[in-house]
C-alpha cells in the first residue's frame, strides 16, 4: 500500500509536469506558428520587392513556369463536340477543337477560323463556306471539307449534349463541293446558322481518330485546336499540352502544360487559390467567398459578365395568368436588397431578356421594375386578391447558384408584405427540371446561357413557343409570330428591329421577370499574367496566360 | 458445427439479405425526381429530344421490366453502364474503391491504435489528470464533424504552415505505376521513394480528419470496457499475484475488453467506407463515395445502384469475416 501511495504521488507529480509541459508547448507552438506565418509573409513581401527592383533595374530576368493550374468545382462529364454539355466541357472543347468560326473573348462577334470567310447564303436554306488549307489535326490527319461533313453530320446524328441544337435548326446535311468548300443544307431558313458554326457542337474532329477510338473518342479527343489532349482522370484532373504546330502561330499557347484541377467543394478551391496550389480559380465560388478573396492582397482578379441570364418565371395559370398579379409581384421585390444582400453587391440589375453586352439589348430602355409596395397592394386588390394567396417559389440549391436561396428569401419577404404567402422549395437541377417539365412549378428562379451565340437563341428560348413555353404554358401568338420572322430574317437592320421589338413586347408581358445578372469573378495568384474573360465561349483565354516562376 | 459449415450457413443467409437489399436499392433510386437524360442533353434541350434520350436509356420501360433486367444483370455480375458516359460501372467502381479503401484502412489503423492506447491509459490512470485530459480530448473529438476537422486541418497545415498538401493524392508531375490502386502501397511496391513521401503527405490530413471521430469512439469503448473488466474477480487475483497495473491491464483486462472493440472496428470500418464521402470532397479525392455522390447528382441510376450494391456486398463480407473472427478470438462463442 505504501509503495502504491508513493508510486501514486510520484506519477501524479510526473503527470503534473507533463501537463504543464503540454500546455507550455501548445502555447509556444501557437506563438511560433503565428510568427512563422507572419515572418514568411514578410519574407515573401521582401522577395517580391527585391524582384521588382531587380526587374526595374534590368538586372533580373523573368522566367515563366511551364504549367498553368486552373482550379474549379465545375467538372465536365464529356468534352468532345458531338456530346458536349456543361460549362467546362465547352471551355475545354473550345481549346482542343476548332470550329469554322470563332468568338474572341470579350465580344459577341465571331470571325472566320477554320473557314476563310464568313460564308454566303446560296439560297435561304443553303449556306456555303470556304475552308482554310494546310491545317492538321493533332494526330497528323489533314483538315478538309470531308472532315467538316464527317464531324457535323456525326454531331447531328448524336443529338446528345448541345448537339441537339443541330436538330433544332433543322440541319439536313453537309455537301462537299470541293476539297475546301462545303455547303450546309437546312430544312427551313435559319438566319442565325453562321453563329451555330461558331459553337462547339459544330467543332471539327479528326475522322481518323474517331475511327481508331470509336465510342472511346470522348476519352481520347483529337482536334486541331491550340491545345492537345494529354490525360483525363474524371473529377480529379484534366491535362492538356500546347500544340506547338498550331496553324495559327498567334494562338500557340504561352504556357506548355494546362492542368484543370477539379474540386468537390468551393471552400477547398478558395483555400487552394489562397495557398497558391492553383494559379487560377474559375467557378464556382459563392458571393461570400468572392468577397473574401477580393480583399486578399496576394491575389488578383478580373470580373466579367456571367454567361447566364437569370430570371423569375411565372407559370401561365391562376393566379399568375393575370398580368396585374405579375405586376404586383414585380413591385413587391426590393431590388436594392436583391443586389446588395442577395448578390453581396457582385452583380447588377437586369431588366431585359438579352444581356446588355448584346448590341440590340433593350436592357437600359425598358425599366418597369420599381419597388413600390403600395402600388403592388393596389394591383393585387384590382386583380381580386385583397388578402393575397399562397404559392410555391422554387429555387436552385447548389454552389453554382449560391445566391439563389438568399434571393428567394428576399422575394418571399417582399411578397409577404403584400399578403402573398410564399413557400420556398429548394431543389437540385434534376428535381427542378423534372418538376418544370411536368408543369408543376408555378413560380421559379432560373437561368439560361447561350448554346450558340446569337440573339435569336435567347429570344426563341423565352418567346418562341418551345421548351420554356411548355414549361410555363405560355404561347403568346404575336410574340411567337415575331420570333418566327426573326428566325428567317437575314437582313441585319430588319433583324435588329425585330429583336428589339420582341424584347419590348416580351418585357411588357412580364411572364419572365428579369431580375439580376451576376458578375463572374476569376481569381489568380499575382504571378499570373494575361488573363482575359468574356461573356461567350470560350470565355477565358487560357492560351494567353503566363505564370511567372 | 465446423468452421466451414458455419461460414457456409452464414453465406447462405446472405442470399435473401442481398435480394431484399437489391430490391430496396432499385426502388429507392426510382423515387429520385429527374433522370440522367437531362444531364446528357443539358437543361435546355427540347422535350422531344429528352424523350428520345430516355428511350435510348431504357427509362421509359415499365418498372417491372427495368427491375427484372436489373436483377438479371446483377446475378450475371453485370452492373450495367453509366447512363451519362456509357462506360461500364463495375470497372469504374473497382478503379475508385482502392482509393476509399486506403483512406478507410489508414483512418481505422490510426483511430484504433490511438483510441485503444489512450483508452487503456485512461483506464489505468482513472481519476487522474491524464484521464481527465483524455476524456476531454475524446469529448472534443467526438463533437467534431469530419468536415470541420478537415477544413481546420487544411487551414492550419496547408494554408498557414504550408507543410502538408491541401488536396489530392500525389503531387503533380510525380508518376506512379498503378498496381493496387492504393497510392501509398503502390509507392512501396514500386520502390518509388519520391511518390511514397508525396502520397504519405497527401493522405495525412484526410486520414486525421477521418480518424478524429473514430478515435473518440475507440477511446470511449476501450475505456469503458477496461473499467468494467477491472472490477472482475480474476483481476483482483492477478493484482494479488503482484503484477504491475500495466501488466494487469494488457495481459488480463484488455483481451477481454477487446471483443466489443473488434465489433466496433468492423462497424466503423464499414461506416468509413461509406462515410468518407465528405472528406473525399474536402480533399478532392476521387473515391467511391465521390462516385456515388456524382451518380446521385446526375441521376445516373446505374452508378447509384452499382455503388450501393457494391457497398452491400463488401459490408456483408466484412460482417461474415467478423463473425468468424469472434469464434477465433473467443472460444466461448459456440458455433
Amino acid at each position: 500500500m505504501d509503495s502504491g501511495k508513493r508510486s501514486d504521488k510520484g506519477v501524479t507529480r510526473i503527470e503534473s509536469i507533463l501537463a504543464i509541459l503540454l500546455v507550455f508547448s501548445l502555447i509556444t507552438s501557437s506563438i511560433a506558428a503565428f510568427y512563422a506565418i507572419t515572418l514568411s509573409s514578410e519574407i515573401s513581401k521582401v522577395n517580391e520587392s527585391l524582384s521588382d527592383i531587380l526587374n526595374l533595374l534590368g538586372g533580373g530576368t523573368t522566367t515563366y513556369r511551364d504549367t498553368l493550374i486552373v482550379g474549379t468545382t465545375d467538372y465536365n462529364i464529356n468534352v468532345e463536340p458531338s456530346v458536349v454539355t456543361g460549362y467546362y466541357a465547352h471551355v475545354l472543347c473550345a481549346h482542343m477543337f476548332d470550329s469554322l468560326f470563332r468568338h474572341e473573348v470579350e465580344t459577341t462577334e465571331y470571325h472566320p477560323w477554320l473557314a476563310t470567310d464568313l460564308g454566303t447564303w446560296v439560297n435561304p436554306t443553303t449556306y456555303e463556306v470556304n475552308l482554310r488549307q494546310n491545317v492538321k489535326f493533332h494526330d497528323g490527319t489533314p483538315f478538309n471539307a470531308s472532315c467538316v461533313k464527317f464531324s457535323i453530320e456525326r454531331s447531328l446524328a448524336s443529338g446528345k449534349g448541345s448537339s441537339w441544337i443541330l436538330g433544332a435548326v433543322n440541319l439536313l446535311g453537309v455537301d462537299v463541293i470541293d476539297e475546301f468548300t462545303v455547303r450546309f443544307n437546312l430544312g427551313e431558313p435559319f438566319a442565325a446558322f453562321p453563329a451555330v458554326l461558331a459553337s462547339n457542337p459544330t467543332a471539327i474532329v479528326s475522322p481518323s481518330a474517331v475511327a481508331v477510338y470509336g465510342t472511346e473518342f470522348d476519352r481520347n479527343p483529337v482536334g486541331s485546336g491550340m491545345y492537345k489532349f494529354v490525360s483525363w482522370t474524371e473529377r480529379e484532373e484534366f491535362i492538356l499540352e500546347a500544340n506547338e504546330e498550331y496553324w495559327n502561330e498567334d494562338y500557340i499557347p504561352e504556357t506548355q502544360n494546362l492542368v484543370i484541377k477539379y474540386f468537390k467543394d468551393s471552400s477547398t478551391l478558395k483555400l487552394a487559390i489562397e495557398s497558391g496550389d492553383v494559379d487560377i480559380a474559375l467557378r464556382a465560388l459563392t458571393p461570400v467567398q468572392i468577397q473574401s478573396l477580393r480583399d486578399n492582397d496576394d491575389l488578383t482578379y478580373i470580373s466579367g459578365y456571367d454567361p447566364y441570364v437569370r430570371f423569375l418565371a411565372f407559370r401561365n395559370q391562376t393566379p399568375f395568368d393575370d398580368i396585374r398579379v405579375r405586376q404586383a409581384i414585380m413591385h413587391a421585390i426590393n431590388y436594392e436588397q436583391l443586389i446588395e444582400i442577395g448578390l453581396k453587391g457582385l452583380g447588377y440589375r437586369e431588366t431585359a431578356p438579352l444581356p446588355e453586352e448584346w448590341p440590340n439589348s433593350v436592357n437600359d430602355q425598358v425599366i418597369l421594375q420599381t419597388y413600390n409596395l403600395d402600388l403592388a397592394r393596389e394591383l393585387l386588390l384590382e386583380a381580386g386578391y385583397p388578402d393575397g394567396f399562397e404559392t410555391d417559389l422554387w429555387h436552385h440549391l447548389g454552389t453554382s447558384r449560391a445566391e439563389d436561396p438568399v434571393i428567394a428569401a428576399i422575394i418571399q419577404q417582399g411578397l409577404k408584405a403584400i399578403g402573398i404567402e410564399v413557400t420556398l422549395k429548394a431543389a437540385d437541377t434534376a428535381s427542378m427540371m423534372a418538376a418544370a417539365n411536368q408543369g408543376q412549378i408555378p413560380l421559379w428562379i432560373w437561368s439560361n446561357s447561350f448554346v450558340y451565340f446569337d440573339e435569336f437563341y435567347m429570344l426563341e428560348y423565352f418567346f418562341g413557343g418551345g421548351l420554356m413555353a411548355k414549361r410555363m404554358n405560355y404561347y403568346p401568338p404575336d410574340l411567337n409570330e415575331m420570333v418566327a420572322q426573326f428566325r428567317e430574317e437575314i437582313d441585319p437592320e430588319v433583324s435588329a428591329e425585330l429583336s428589339k421589338e420582341i424584347q419590348r413586347v416580351g418585357v411588357q408581358e412580364l411572364m419572365f421577370l428579369h431580375l439580376w445578372r451576376r458578375y463572374e469573378y476569376v481569381f489568380a495568384t499575382k504571378n499570373v499574367q494575361g488573363l482575359k474573360f468574356g461573356p461567350v465561349f470560350p470565355n477565358i483565354n487560357l492560351e494567353d496566360i503566363l505564370v511567372i516562376e | 458445427m465446423t468452421i466451414r459449415q458455419f461460414i457456409a450457413t452464414r453465406a447462405m443467409l446472405l442470399i435473401p439479405v442481398f435480394l431484399i437489399l437489391f430490391t430496396l436499392v432499385f426502388f429507392l433510386t426510382r423515387l429520385l425526381p429527374g433522370d440522367a437524360a437531362m444531364f446528357i442533353m443539358g437543361p435546355n434541350a427540347p422535350l422531344e429530344q429528352l424523350e428520345r434520350m430516355r428511350h435510348i436509356l431504357g427509362l421509359d420501360q415499365p418498372l417491372h421490366i427495368q427491375y427484372l433486367t436489373y436483377l438479371g444483370n446483377l446475378f450475371r455480375g453485370d452492373f450495367g453502364s453509366t447512363m451519362v458516359t456509357g462506360r461500364p460501372v463495375l470497372p469504374e467502381i473497382l478503379y475508385r474503391f482502392p482509393v476509399t479503401l486506403e483512406l478507410a484502412i489508414a483512418a481505422t489503423v490510426v483511430s484504433v491504435v490511438i483510441g485503444v492506447a489512450s483508452g487503456i491509459l485512461g483506464a489505468v490512470k482513472a481519476g487522474r489528470p491524464i484521464d481527465h485530459f483524455l476524456r476531454v480530448s475524446s469529448l472534443i473529438a467526438y463533437s467534431t464533424p469530419s468536415f470541420v476537422a478537415g477544413i481546420l486541418l487544411q487551414l492550419l497545415f496547408a494554408v498557414f504552415l504550408g507543410v502538408l498538401p491541401l488536396f489530392g493524392r500525389i503531387d503533380f508531375g510525380i508518376t506512379l505505376d498503378r498496381i493496387t490502386g492504393m497510392a501509398v502501397l503502390d509507392s512501396i511496391l514500386t520502390l518509388n521513394g519520391e511518390a511514397l513521401v508525396s502520397t504519405l503527405k497527401h493522405i495525412a490530413l484526410p486520414c486525421i480528419a477521418l480518424s478524429i471521430y473514430n478515435y473518440a469512439i475507440f477511446h470511449n469503448l476501450t475505456y469503458a470496457n477496461m473499467l468494467e473488466q477491472r472490477q472482475e474477480r480474476y483481476i483482483y487475483t492477478a493484482r494479488m499475484k503482484g503484477l504491475s497495473e500495466y501488466k494487469v491491464a494488457l495481459k488480463h483486462v484488455f483481451p477481454n475488453a477487446f471483443i466489443p472493440v473488434l465489433t466496433m472496428m468492423s462497424f466503423q470500418f464499414g461506416l468509413l467506407l461509406g462515410g468518407s464521402i465528405i472528406v473525399e470532397s474536402i480533399f478532392a479525392i476521387e473515391g467511391i463515395g465521390s462516385y456515388l455522390m456524382y451518380g446521385i447528382t446526375h441521376r445516373d441510376l446505374n452508378i447509384i445502384q452499382g455503388t450501393l450494391v457494391f457497398y452491400a456486398i463488401i459490408t456483408a463480407i466484412m460482417s461474415l469475416a467478423v463473425d468468424v473472427l469472434y469464434v477465433v478470438f473467443d472460444p466461448r462463442i459456440s458455433l
